[in-house]
């Protein structure tokens, strides 16, 4: 058994442009049978923004103030369609002012059972340290991590940057993604991504992410699970059976003997009928009298 | 001293397993065999481990062990395909290709207790004396 594999290309981007789609490019190597995962993290002040799921992708959702910061993963099991494309276009109804995606292509995933423990959070953090409570309890001994964050704020003095993120139990976090965006007006957000390789089957408590300076904003989180295969080896119980057999009955009454038996033959009367035989007589003739030649 | 003769209960093993093919079912954990009421595959596929499906045996072999007096039936070892399932015994069928026509040998419960897989595969290594034996006395 292996930790989930996290292809090494993560095609990611954050912009300000306000746009009724996003072009999510596929990760370089994409393979059909790989997870494949598209964050997208939209940000408005003014109004309620949302995004379609596209065909075939199951959703997570996670939404802060009033639905005008959503952050969305979609993910499913890539296709050959889904290497051939290229990329995922994501439909925008409302359209949007600040947008950003990534994408991430996982291999060695439970097939069947690749995401099955996820969280979505919306908080508040008013510190430079986004922390979340959580309770997910893995359901096999190794899986992979993944926990990401859409920080925004008002009032940002530069575009907000990931320093590190955590997780309880204590799990190495490896920093995957980081783009955002700041306008003129100060306002901003990014999308923070990180995934670590999660031993054991104990309770998740908490994650964190550290930014680049205090937030006040709403800001929405994601976390899931990504499952390895559980192989099982056993050894079967050597069965055998115990004859049975039925005991003649005994006692002193009862004690066997041969009795020994004489038969006399049969014989079958044999059947005859006797006849008279015929009574051959010679017939009187007159005898020849032979007399010899002078 | 009363005995059953080895060779005619391996006489009587051949006979069964020309039947059909030998198959290993992973069965429910909450599946409680019943010797008497249970005698062919319909009486128990509803009782197969969720997500299983059958293991075609391969090297069945039938061996009179004169030393420990009995008859043992052996395969190969055996591996599942990729299945997401829990189990903690396994039944012997002779799949005559009719359910309600394959005799059900055994059911055999596992050294480990529950084993359980999520997209793996279960490799159950058999006893190096078998599966089961046919004692002779």
């Amino acid at each position: 058994m292996a930790f989930p594999q996290v292809r090494a290309s993560i095609p990611s981007e954050f912009t300000e442009t306000d746009r009724s789609s996003i072009v999510c490019t596929h990760p370089t190597g994409l393979t059909a049978g790989d997870l494949l995962l598209i964050f997208v993290g939209l940000i408005n002040f003014g109004f309620d923004v949302s995004a379609s799921t596209p065909s075939g992708f199951s959703e997570i959702a996670s939404n802060a103030g009033g639905s005008r910061r959503l952050l969305y993963l979609w993910y499913k099991v890539a296709t050959a369609g889904d290497v051939s494309a290229g990329s995922t276009t994501i439909t925008l109804p409302s359209g949007s002012d600040k947008s950003g995606y990534a994408t991430m292509a996982i291999t060695g995933a439970a097939s069947g059972s690749e995401l099955t423990l996820f969280e979505q959070d919306v908080i508040t953090p008013s510190s430079d340290t986004l922390t979340v409570t959580t309770a997910i309890t893995p359901i096999v001994p190794e899986s992979l991590a993944i926990s990401a964050f859409l920080p925004v704020d008002l009032s940002l003095s530069a575009v907000l940057t990931a320093s590190s993120f955590s997780l309880t139990p204590s799990t190495t976090m490896i920093e995957r993604v980081d783009v955002g965006v700041r306008d003129g007006s100060s306002d901003g957000g990014s999308l923070m991504i990180a995934t670590g390789e999660y031993s054991g089957t104990s309770q998740i408590t908490s994650r964190a992410v550290t930014v680049s300076e205090s937030i006040n904003g709403e800001s929405a989180t994601i976390f899931v699970l990504v499952n390895a295969p559980v192989n099982a080896t056993a050894t079967n119980a050597f069965f055998e059976n115990d004859s049975e057999f039925f005991s003649p009955l005994t006692g002193s009454t009862q004690t066997p003997s041969n009795d020994f038996r004489e038969i006399s033959p049969q014989f079958f009367a044999a059947s005859a009928k006797a006849s008279r035989g015929t009574n051959w007589q010679t017939e009187s003739k007159p005898s020849t009298n032979w007399e010899n030649e002078i | 001293m009363s005995t059953l003769h080895l060779k005619s209960l391996e006489i009587m093993l051949d006979e069964i397993l020309a039947l059909g093919t030998l198959k290993l079912y992973p069965m429910a954990v909450s599946f409680t065999p019943n010797a008497g009421t249970q005698s062919y595959f319909s009486d128990i596929s509803a009782n197969v481990a969720s997500g299983a499906a059958a293991v075609t045996l391969t090297g069945v072999t039938t061996t009179i062990d004169t030393v420990n007096n009995r008859v043992e039936l052996d395969t190969d070892n055996a591996t599942t395909g990729t299945i997401t399932t829990s189990t903690n015994k396994y039944s012997l069928v002779v799949d005559t290709g009719v359910a309600a026509t394959s005799p059900i040998l055994a059911t055999i419960d596992l050294v480990e207790g529950t084993v359980s897989t999520v997209a793996g595969t279960i490799t159950f290594t058999i006893n190096s004396e078998g599966h089961f034996a046919l004692k002779a006395a």
